[in-house]
Formats: C-alpha cells, sequence, structure tokens
C-alpha cells in the first residue's frame, strides 16, 4: 500500500504558502525568508516534513510538493522535480533517450533520466543523482546551445509544473551528437526515421542545430538526411566548409573504431561505421 | 456511454500500480497506464466486432503476449487486416467511454499499406498517476492475413484485478507471426524481432518439436515467400531490399546475428521491456535461432 500522509496544522501552512507563491518546488535558500515565519529553523522544517512524506527530498536544499493525499513520488510527474532540482544550477534541458521517448519518437522507455547540461555537476558526473527514484545520466558541453532558437523547449504541465525539453529535430541531432545518451543506435536511428515519417523531423532546422554542435554533428546530419531523400536540403543548408575539415567523422560517434574495409561517404566525408545496409534498414522500418 | 463497463478495477489501483512497478526495476508506473488503456481499447475492439478474427487480428506485441511472451511494447498497438480498412469506421470503433475511462482516436496516418492513428488519447479516470492522461497509438496494417486467426486469452499479466470479465483476442497464427518476424528481421533488423523469432522457436520446441515436421517447414516456407512478396508490392525501397536476399543472406543474417543486430547493450539501455522476468539471455536466444529456425528454413 502506498503511504498517504498526514499534515500537521504547519506542514499545511507550508504546502500552502508555496502554492500561493507558485512554488512547486521549494528552495532552502530561497524560500528561507517566509518559512522562518513558520518555524526558526526552514532546513529542520523541511527536512522534518521530507521524513514525514509531507514533502519530497530532492536534495541540494531542494524539496518537492506531493500530490495532495500521496506522499509517493510516484505520483508526481518527474520532470518538473528533476526541473526544480537543476535549473537553478545553470543551463539544462531533457534530451536524449528521454525526449526520443517523449516525443513518440520511440516505442521503449527507460527508468532514468537523460539531460544535457551546461555546468559541472560531481553528482552528475558521478551518476548517482536520482530524482524521485530515478537516476539521471547526463553530458555537459559548454556550448550555447540551450536557446529556443536551437530547439530548447519550455514545457508547461500546469501555472507552478514546467521543466526544459528538447524539441524532436533538436533530439534527433543530438543523437548524432551524444548517441550514448540517446539508446542503442537502432533506437535512434528508426526514431530518424520515424520523425521523417510523421513529419516531426524538420530537415532545414536539423541543419541549422547540428552546425551549431560542429562540423562533425553537420556532416553526420547531412548524410543523414541523404539516407531520407532529403540530401538537397542538407546540400543547401549546410556550409561547404562543414566538409573542407581534414578530419573523417565517424557516423556513429560511438560506434566501432575506423576501419580501413567501412563505407565511406566522400562527399559528406564520413566513416559508415554501421553499414550502410543496417542503417537503412532502421530507417525504413515502417512504424 | 457503454452499458456495461470493461474496466473493474479496485479503488487502490494507483497503489497496485506503484508496487507492481517497485517489483520490476525498469517498469514504469505510466507505461502499466498506458497498457491498461491498450488493453482497454482491444477488448473495445473485440466486442465492437472490429477486431473480429476473420478479417482482423491482433499481432505484434500484443499477440505475443497473448502467447506468454515476456516481452511488452509501450506505446503502439499491432492488428493486421485482410483488407483495407475503413478508417472512418475505424476511428468510431476506437473511442470509447466508460465512467472509469475515456479513449479518443486522434488524426490517422496512412502509411505504407498501414493506417496508424497517432494519437489515441486516453484519459484513465481511474488513476490520479502522471500517465492518467496520455496517449497511445494503434496501427492497421492491411498487407494480408494467410492463417486462420487463433483465439487466446487477453493475458494481461497483471496481478490486481483489470477486467470485469475475462476475455478472448484473435491473434495471427504464431507460424504465421514467426514469418512475419524473420521477414522484418531480414529487411529491417531490430533486436526485437530476432528475439520474437526466438521467444516462438521456443514454443515450437515446448509444442513437441514442431519446428522439425515436414508440413510445418513446407508452410513456414511458404508463409516467408508470402510475406517476401507482400513486401515487395509495398514500396520500392522494400523491393529493393526484398530482392537483395539470396537465401545465403537470408541464411547470414540468421546465423551471424551480431553482424546485424545493434549490440549496444553495453550503454545500459534495455531496448526492450519486460512485464514478467528479464530479457533472455543472448545465449540462449541465438541457440534457439541456430539449433531450431535454422533447420526449419534451410535444411
Amino acid at each position: 500500500m502506498g503511504m498517504s500522509q498526514s499534515l500537521t496544522a504547519r506542514d499545511a501552512e507550508v504546502i500552502v504558502g508555496a502554492q500561493r507563491r507558485r512554488r512547486n518546488v521549494l528552495v532552502l535558500s530561497e524560500d528561507s525568508d517566509w518559512l522562518r515565519d513558520l518555524h526558526p529553523r526552514p532546513k529542520d522544517l523541511l527536512l522534518r516534513m521530507a521524513g514525514r512524506g509531507a514533502l519530497i527530498k530532492l536534495g541540494a536544499g531542494r524539496y518537492a510538493i506531493p500530490a495532495f493525499g500521496h506522499a509517493d513520488p510516484a505520483y508526481k510527474a518527474w520532470q518538473p522535480m528533476l526541473y526544480g532540482r537543476l535549473a537553478p544550477l545553470g543551463d539544462y534541458y531533457l534530451g536524449f533517450f528521454s525526449a526520443l521517448a517523449e516525443h513518440r519518437l520511440t516505442d521503449l522507455s527507460e527508468p532514468f533520466a537523460t539531460v544535457l547540461v551546461g555546468f559541472g555537476s560531481r553528482q552528475l558526473q558521478s551518476g548517482k543523482l536520482e530524482i524521485a527514484g530515478r537516476q539521471v545520466r547526463s553530458v555537459r558541453t559548454r556550448r550555447p546551445v540551450f536557446s529556443s532558437e536551437l530547439g530548447a523547449e519550455v514545457m508547461r504541465l500546469s501555472r507552478a509544473e514546467m521543466y526544459m525539453r528538447s524539441n524532436p529535430t533538436r533530439t534527433l541531432v543530438d543523437a548524432l551528437w551524444h548517441p550514448e545518451l540517446s539508446g542503442d543506435t537502432e533506437t535512434w536511428v528508426t526514431a530518424w526515421g520515424r520523425g521523417m515519417r510523421y513529419e516531426q523531423l524538420d530537415p532545414v532546422a536539423a541543419c541549422g542545430y547540428a552546425l551549431a554542435l560542429g562540423p562533425a554533428v553537420a556532416r553526420r546530419a547531412g548524410l543523414m538526411l541523404d539516407l531520407l531523400g532529403a540530401g538537397e536540403v542538407a546540400r543547401a543548408q549546410l556550409p561547404s566548409r562543414v566538409r573542407r575539415s581534414d578530419r573523417i567523422a565517424l557516423m556513429i560517434a560511438d560506434g566501432p573504431p575506423a576501419a580501413e574495409e567501412m563505407e565511406f561517404d566522400p562527399f559528406w566525408r564520413v566513416r559508415l561505421n554501421v553499414p550502410r545496409d543496417r542503417i537503412e534498414g532502421w530507417l525504413l522500418y515502417g512504424k | 456511454m457503454a452499458s456495461e463497463p470493461i474496466l473493474a478495477v479496485e479503488a487502490n489501483i494507483d497503489d497496485q500500480i506503484i508496487q507492481f512497478c517497485k517489483a520490476r526495476p525498469g517498469l514504469i508506473e505510466e507505461q502499466v497506464v498506458r497498457d491498461i488503456a491498450r488493453i482497454v481499447c482491444i477488448v473495445n475492439l473485440v466486442r465492437n466486432g472490429t477486431l473480429d478474427g476473420k478479417n482482423t487480428v491482433l499481432c505484434g506485441g500484443m499477440a505475443m503476449r497473448c502467447l506468454d511472451s515476456p516481452r511488452m511494447s509501450v506505446f503502439d498497438g499491432d492488428t493486421s487486416s485482410r483488407s483495407e480498412p475503413d478508417p472512418e469506421v475505424l476511428r468510431d470503433a476506437i473511442s470509447y467511454e466508460e465512467q472509469e475511462i475515456a479513449i479518443k482516436a486522434g488524426p490517422l496516418q496512412h502509411g505504407d499499406e498501414l493506417i496508424t492513428f497517432r494519437p489515441i488519447e486516453y484519459d484513465a479516470r481511474f488513476s490520479e498517476l502522471p500517465g492518467a492522461r496520455d496517449e497511445f497509438s494503434l496501427s492497421i496494417s492491411h498487407r494480408g492475413v494467410e492463417c486462420t486467426e487463433l483465439w487466446r486469452p487477453l493475458n494481461h499479466r497483471y496481478p490486481f484485478p483489470l477486467l470485469a470479465d475475462d476475455v478472448e483476442v484473435p491473434i495471427m497464427d504464431p507460424d504465421e507471426i514467426m514469418a512475419e518476424k524473420i521477414v522484418a528481421w531480414w529487411l529491417f533488423g531490430h533486436a526485437k524481432h530476432y528475439n520474437d523469432i526466438a521467444f516462438l522457436a521456443g514454443r515450437m520446441v515446448q509444442q513437441g518439436r514442431r519446428d522439425r515436421e515436414p508440413e510445418v517447414k513446407t508452410l513456414m516456407r511458404r508463409l516467408i515467400e508470402k510475406k517476401l512478396g507482400r513486401n515487395r508490392e509495398v514500396s520500392a525501397n522494400l523491393a529493393s531490399r526484398v530482392d537483395t536476399l539470396s537465401v545465403a543472406e537470408r541464411r547470414r543474417r540468421l546465423e551471424q546475428s551480431e553482424d546485424h543486430v545493434d549490440p549496444d547493450q553495453r550503454k545500459g539501455f534495455n531496448s526492450l521491456a519486460y512485464l514478467h522476468g528479464s530479457r533472455p539471455d543472448r545465449v540462449d536466444v541465438d541457440r534457439l535461432v541456430q539449433r531450431v529456425v535454422l533447420p526449419l528454413l534451410f535444411d
């Protein structure tokens, strides 16, 4: 049986106070002033509430308010809790595999969250951060690639609940950048085919996003669009300079290392470290 | 609203779902809620005569589940039809409402001899979990059904009360499912197809080595040729992939699956969701394909 919390009068005051302030996640450093009106030591107050199941401890002085009548975090959408934990630290968005699943670009599901962050965090790097029982897998970038122009979107679940997510096209392009967080190769390549078929993939935008992520990603995106029959768009949108580099990109960044026998695409200067036939099969899958 | 409700869940269904998921790392609550919505959709389609077995059958992951496969699909539902269905009749047939749940078919997308309703929105009123208002999809392929359907109990496999009545659903004949899976493996190369082939091969072994019966071999080979032929008609791209499948290549793709399947288990993604048990051991899967499927098709 799930635990239903019984709230004390003070617990109720804290939660009502948070709701008045449209706070879904309480942050000790930001909410201490008004919490001090209810208790001289806000930290102890929130810790005890979490111990009673009246709040959900997220770590780093952050506490989510449980769904009314239900202490179990499973009753809450986890994405806003992730937002509450990560957004104060800097740029972030829910992307890669988690975004593929949210955009229905895959039928698969995983019990962890995958994020791109623009800040350093030992806890994140160590893979030990959990939000509401969900492990957070991350990759960090120093590139300024968190803007809406580059496909990061705000998802609003309610007046108080929101989170950041990559849009479908950015999610697909990110798979060419960090496939290690995007699922098995067959999963995200199939997602490119599905994105094209269901018009969730915008080829022009994909080229723009890919350019912002570097020439190797741009060349991979060019070849991927070529394989999907949108090569003309790619050739028009991606400047020839992305192909001038002496360095040859591997199609699957985390795939097998380059070998002489692997097919080489001379236009995009990409080595197909997974055979073209296999990629075409995944892309062609009809659903 | 329907007169006789399909669902008969208990008041603490959410707690039951949470407990079920806690015992199965990898499974999340919203998957289960969506799965229940899909089950209701299928029961409704059986009840209103759309999934009738004569013209339309259940196939894919949900049919495999009725054959006791532990694998589950988490978003899409698959059916197969002998003839092209009327989409608007289908849309009405999919939409359903009772006290505990409302299901509404949204836009449909036409593929190659394939109709997909995506999204089908649902409001699982019985639940307060995050996945209670969400969506799934349903595909209806009209690439033909060759064999007589098989009626099986809809085995949802949840340990808590779910449906008001036990229901039987018409599924594609398992031999035909196997033929479709083998062809899909050759053409597209997804791990789920390979695993399903092995599961169905294991089922043949359990049925007294049906795989060794000459008529079963003949049937499987005929079904495979039929399915390849249908794929050849679907699109030029598919036709060219079918045409590159020499007998030697077909054999190679089953024999040397590691050259074909994505071997990325090292990344820590499951790829396949299992409602019960864990992903089968790759060695066992390969052994079933080597010892059952290869002789079935090539000896």
